[in-house]
């Protein structure tokens, strides 16, 4: 019995791509976050007059990495786009590997029933299905490397993400020590200190998914191929 | 799937086939016809992609794939032409597919690859190597807008497409043809005044195919009229009020 490479691999290394991408879906949310933060960080920066003038050149980093950010959505949000795309396409052409899996089946069906076991005259159809078959799952595996590669380049904006991470670790620590000496505004800088360090326990917990996700949806597509 | 000759001659057949025992509940039954001009091969109406796997089992032994350089559809609908990718990956040559201009941009969702011999709205023939050839008639509105039957004026057989179609029992279906026409009338009525929303062109189709000649009258669903049944047909369907089986002003919810 012919069966269809895609209905035997459950879950789908698509699907698993495709939650890779859905892992940094809040990206946006978090670089919106932060520039409204950066602004609150300013007026804080602002009030506090001398005193606050090195929290106050602290935002414009801090506005530097939202504009990050929002770049880094912007690039992922096209490579989910190519992803769902061609998830799309193999989706087509899986079903039309079912299909003419479907039909090998049913022809070898046909010959055995009607002409006995011994000496099964097979059908011309039959041979041209597999050709199909074959040229389908030449396709489809064309598509799955193409969603690999969409996932390396989803890990190298990982890559860079994590270097903005560690950047604003380093703006969160920074502004936490300098709340410490300013007495009168110590509240305003904690806080921004305190909401910068819980985006990045965000970011931090997004990135470990999206890498954990993307690990899963390239074993999955490699076994996928070599199966 | 059962199978049918309609017609032999020493140079053309017209093979049927139909009511698949294995064919999924929920789909409209379909019938499927090839004509066979010397070593050229003609589908016709070549189904849902549901219905391949059943049609390759059909044809095999009796239509040489290498046969198949031509296809008909008689419009867009998918249980007419779903198949058209998967007919097209097997083909070893390349195919003629003849539908109506109206639907080579629709009909392309199936298969972008597809190239298409539009059909002009007055129809026009279908001309095998052979130099004989068959006609394409105007069905407009019976029931798509951009809808052909095809006639062969050698073996007078009429594919209708969807005129005639009915929607038939699995225990009325004791034969491929007609047998009781009183009998097969209720299945037909609401499929024609249901589908079929335009008096005049049905009218125009009924004075243009009763000056052909026809001893079969073939429907993509359901059974077939031969002999004197393919006469009451015309006259039951001429008869018939068409367009009236839903309310077009429905009450609001």
């Amino acid at each position: 019995m012919l069966t269809s490479k895609a209905v035997d691999s459950k879950p789908s290394a698509t699907n698993l791509a495709l939650l890779a991408f859905e892992e940094l879906a809040e990206l946006q949310t978090l670089a919106k976050n932060l520039s409204f933060l950066s602004y609150n960080a300013g007026f804080a920066g602002f009030r506090a007059g001398e005193a606050g003038r090195t929290v106050s050149v602290l935002t414009q980093f801090t506005r530097r990495v939202s504009e990050e950010l929002q770049q880094a959505h912007a690039e992922i949000q096209n490579l989910r786009s190519k992803t769902y795309r061609k998830n799309a396409e193999l989706l087509v052409l899986q079903r039309k590997e079912c299909s003419f899996c479907a039909s090998v089946n049913l022809l070898a069906k046909v010959s055995s029933e009607e002409r006995g076991e011994e000496g099964a005259e097979e059908s011309p159809y039959a041979e041209l299905c597999r050709l199909a078959i074959e040229r389908s799952r030449a396709e489809i595996e064309s598509g799955f490397f193409a969603i690999l590669g969409f996932l390396d380049a989803l890990r190298n904006c990982s890559q860079d993400l994590e270097e903005v991470l560690i950047r604003m670790e380093n703006i969160a620590t920074r502004v936490a020590i300098e709340a410490t000496g300013i007495r009168d505004h110590e509240t305003d800088f904690v806080q921004v200190a305190e909401r910068m360090r819980s985006d990045c326990r965000t970011l931090q917990n997004m990135l470990f998914k999206t890498k954990r996700a993307i690990r899963n949806a390239q074993k999955e597509s490699r076994s996928r191929m070599t199966g | 799937m059962k199978h049918e000759t309609l017609y032999r001659s020493a140079h053309r057949r017209w093979l049927a086939f139909g009511q698949d025992p294995d064919r999924p509940e929920q789909i409209i039954d379909t019938n499927q016809f090839v004509v066979i001009d010397g070593e050229e091969a003609l589908l016709i109406d070549p189904g849902g992609s549901e219905v391949f796997p059943a049609m390759l089992g059909a044809l095999t032994g009796r239509v040489d794939p290498k046969m198949i350089r031509y296809m008909f559809l008689s419009h867009q609908d998918p249980d007419v032409s779903s198949s058209l990718p998967l007919w097209r990956s097997i083909v070893p040559g390349e195919i003629s597919i003849f539908v109506s201009w109206l639907w080579t941009g629709f009909v392309s969702h199936f298969d972008p690859q597809a190239t298409f011999q539009p059909i002009p709205d007055e129809g026009m023939d279908l001309r095998f190597t052979s130099g004989r050839s068959l006609k394409f008639i105007p069905a407009h509105y019976l029931h798509s807008s951009g809808n052909f039957s095809l006639y062969d004026p050698e073996a007078k057989v009429l594919f209708s497409g969807d005129i005639g179609a009915a929607l038939v029992p699995e225990s009325a279906k004791t034969s491929l043809f007609v047998e009781d026409f009183e009998a097969h009338l209720p299945y037909m009525e609401g499929f024609h005044q249901r589908w079929m929303p335009s008096e005049e062109a049905k009218q125009s189709w009924v004075r243009r195919v009763r000056g052909l000649e026809i001893d079969v009258l073939a429907p993509q669903h359901g059974l077939l009229f031969k002999g004197k049944n393919v006469g009451r047909f015309l006259d039951w369907f001429s008869a018939l009020k068409i367009g009236v089986a839903a309310d077009p002003t429905p009450q609001p919810v």
